[in-house]
């Protein structure tokens, strides 16, 4: 080894150990005793990851609000795309390495399923942010969340096709999401209940970005309309594809990620009167302030659920600071403050399984834009 | 219904095809599992979004960048990571996790660039001319694609048999240490290798953003139903490739007629399996 190679490794090694220390004595980590830790779990990575940086950016958003920002401290985990193993080895570590008392996630139904058991076991607070799945409801006495339960939209939508004189359907379903399956459950069981008839059942996994073999079995079925039910991207996607293979059948996502901005920049006209059911958009002051906040911050529009994220970190931020520290104090909290709150995704009102009711209507995709019609 | 199959698997089949013909030419000639190759596609799409959307250039021209950067990359990662780690006389095993690594780094760099958020390129968003043969419809960026998949088969195929550069890769193919002796630069081939199979993997990417869209993580997806494809058909054999590709596109879309949608992936390994309990050398290698 020359003399220079070793000074060299001499440098390298000194400024490594510096690098280190100041890491691990980094000043303005939050250490005073009234600081609060809120643990993070999203799919920061995968085909979600787009989702979780929305909710992640509103949560940091929310923090910076609150006017509390120097005592809290958000810990993010990731689920690599929402897999319930990976969701629940990333809430044992917040919870039993950096004992945080509530945790802010999943983005899908499934992980949140999957670590509701160990929040009760532990008596630390769950608030899902964007999970719909209806078997959410009886989760657990400390599992919350601010979106609505699947079970009216998918029941709506059904209802609203047989208004419309519609008797044949196909269901295209994304079977890797629990909420979607359940999506798909509530709209069979309404639309037959109703005395329509199920032609085809399709499905696929989130992961698929080629529906034409699925669609090409739905367009020799000959339905009247085909109900869909998937995440916006796929929506998007099995639009185009479908208009591209001349399928021009009437579709109707039961899930609100038809009325997302990923819909329409993927699929372009061939989204035009795609119907789906949308949380009625808030007109309150809350809502335009986070738009803008978020614009002014990020740079873009906020990703589908951001807004129900802010609410959820913004009510628990509330919560944990009006709590004594234990995860009773801060559900009863959680009741208190989560009654009339004017969030940015709309009024929030807990009920007694911590879900929220928010007003709905059925929309569709005209020249490009969301608009109500009923 | 029947002739939308077969044109859907056809289509399922030329985009393998591109996969699997560039990693194919790299495994012949360094024998390793590049992990790294699925990821250079997305490599590709990304540049040609950047320069197309972001900087608002010629859509020709991006194209042209984007398969070059891909290459690029690709012909660094050689010099930088597997070029030392073959004079050290690493075995493949630490060249697959170092590709494995190079491959987790390329796509979180991505995703940090891009967000991770699903793109769309921007041919794709404005109506495409749709072809109708016998009652299916092809579009025309799926028919660009089984074109450039025929014509890189065919150029590739012509390179391997009567250029020098295509007996140095059989050379260097066939023992490494000989092809050395007898005097071809073996790195510099390598390197050129390299430099080509990246390039149309990132050709894959791009012409996959046209058709569909693209993600950082859209790379594994198809680096495995590349796999699938090359060893199906052969691994290292550039024909084999393109066999393994259109036979698996046909089986994914046929399975899938009488079962649920949910099974593609399922039925794909399948495939694989079977291949490797009965006929592990594949369609087209011999013994």
């Amino acid at each position: 080894m020359s003399k220079n190679t070793k000074v060299i490794i001499g440098v390298i090694v000194v400024a490594v150990i510096i690098l280190i220390g100041y890491l691990i004595y980094k000043p303005g980590a939050p250490t005073t005793k009234e600081s609060i830790k809120i643990g993070v779990i999203l799919p920061f990575t995968g085909d979600l990851a787009s989702y979780a940086e929305g909710v992640r950016n509103a949560i940091n958003l929310a923090t910076e609000n609150s006017g509390y920002k120097d005592k809290i401290q958000i810990i993010a985990e990731d689920d690599h795309g929402c897999l319930p193993p990976d969701a629940i080895s990333a809430a044992q570590k917040l919870i039993n390495i950096d004992k945080t008392k509530a945790i802010i996630g999943s983005l899908c139904t499934g992980a949140t399923l999957a670590i509701a058991p160990i929040a009760e076991q532990n008596k630390v607070i769950v608030i899902a942010p964007s999970a719909t799945g209806k078997n959410l409801t009886n989760a657990g006495e400390y599992v919350f969340r601010t979106i609505a339960s699947d079970a009216d939209k998918s029941i709506a939508v059904a209802k609203y096709a047989y208004s419309k004189g519609l008797r044949k359907a196909a269901l295209l379903f994304d079977s890797s999401q629990d909420a979607l399956v359940s999506q798909r459950d509530d709209v069979k069981t309404t639309f037959t209940g109703l005395g329509g008839a199920i032609a085809i059942e399709e499905s696929f996994i989130s992961s698929d970005k080629d529906l034409r073999t699925q669609l090409n079995k739905v367009k020799s079925s000959d339905v009247d309309v085909i109900f869909i039910a998937a995440l916006p991207d796929t929506v998007g996607l099995a639009l185009k594809q479908a208009r591209t293979l001349g399928v021009n059948t009437q579709f109707i996502s039961s899930d609100t990620s038809g009325g997302t901005k990923p819909v329409i920049d993927i699929a372009g006209s061939s989204a035009e009167g795609l119907i789906f059911p949308f949380a009625i958009t808030p007109s309150n002051k809350e809502y335009t302030d986070f738009i803008n906040n978020y614009k002014e911050k990020y740079g873009t529009e906020p990703s589908a659920y951001a807004a129900e994220g802010y609410d959820a970190a913004a009510i628990l931020i509330k919560a944990m600071f009006a709590s004594n520290g234990t995860a009773d104090s801060i559900k009863d909290q959680l009741f208190k403050i989560g009654k009339d709150y004017y969030g940015a995704s709309g009024v929030i009102s807990f009920d007694q399984n911590g879900d929220v009711q928010k007003p709905m209507v059925i929309k569709t995709i005209k020249d490009g834009q969301f608009v109500e019609i009923q | 219904m029947f002739s939308q199959l077969i044109l859907n698997s056809i289509i399922a089949g030329a985009i393998y095809t591109l996969v699997a013909l560039g990693f194919n030419l790299i495994y012949g000639a360094t024998k390793f599992f590049n992990l790294t190759h699925g990821v250079l596609a997305a490599v590709g799409g990304y540049s040609v979004f950047f320069f197309s959307k972001t900087l608002g250039w010629n859509i020709y021209f991006a194209v042209v960048l984007g398969i070059v950067f891909a290459g690029l990359i690709g012909y660094g990662l050689d010099k930088f990571v597997y070029l030392p780690l073959r004079r050290k006389k690493a075995s493949n095993m630490i060249l697959l996790v170092a590709s494995l690594g190079a491959m987790t780094a390329i796509q979180a760099i991505i995703a940090i660039l891009f967000t991770s958020q699903f793109r769309t390129l921007p041919l794709n968003t404005g109506t495409q001319r749709i072809y109708e043969i016998f009652g299916g419809v092809i579009t025309e960026t799926q028919l660009v694609i089984l074109v450039v998949g025929i014509i890189i088969m065919a150029t590739l195929a012509l390179i391997l048999k009567y250029s020098m550069f295509g007996k140095a890769i059989k050379a260097i193919s066939d023992d490494e240490e000989v092809a050395r002796i007898v005097g071809i630069n073996t790195d510099k081939i390598i390197g050129y290798v390299f430099f080509i199979g990246s390039a149309i993997a990132g050709l894959a990417g791009i012409l996959i953003g046209f058709d569909i869209g693209i993600q950082p993580t859209m790379g594994l997806g198809l680096l495995l139903k590349g796999v699938i494809a090359s060893i199906i058909g052969g691994i290292g054999n550039v024909y084999g490739g393109v066999i393994g590709a259109f036979l698996l596109g046909f089986v994914e879309n046929f399975g899938i007629w009488k079962i649920s949608g949910e099974w593609k992936d399922a039925i794909a390994f399948v495939l694989l399996i079977i291949f490797l309990i009965f006929r592990p050398r594949g369609i087209m290698n011999k013994q």
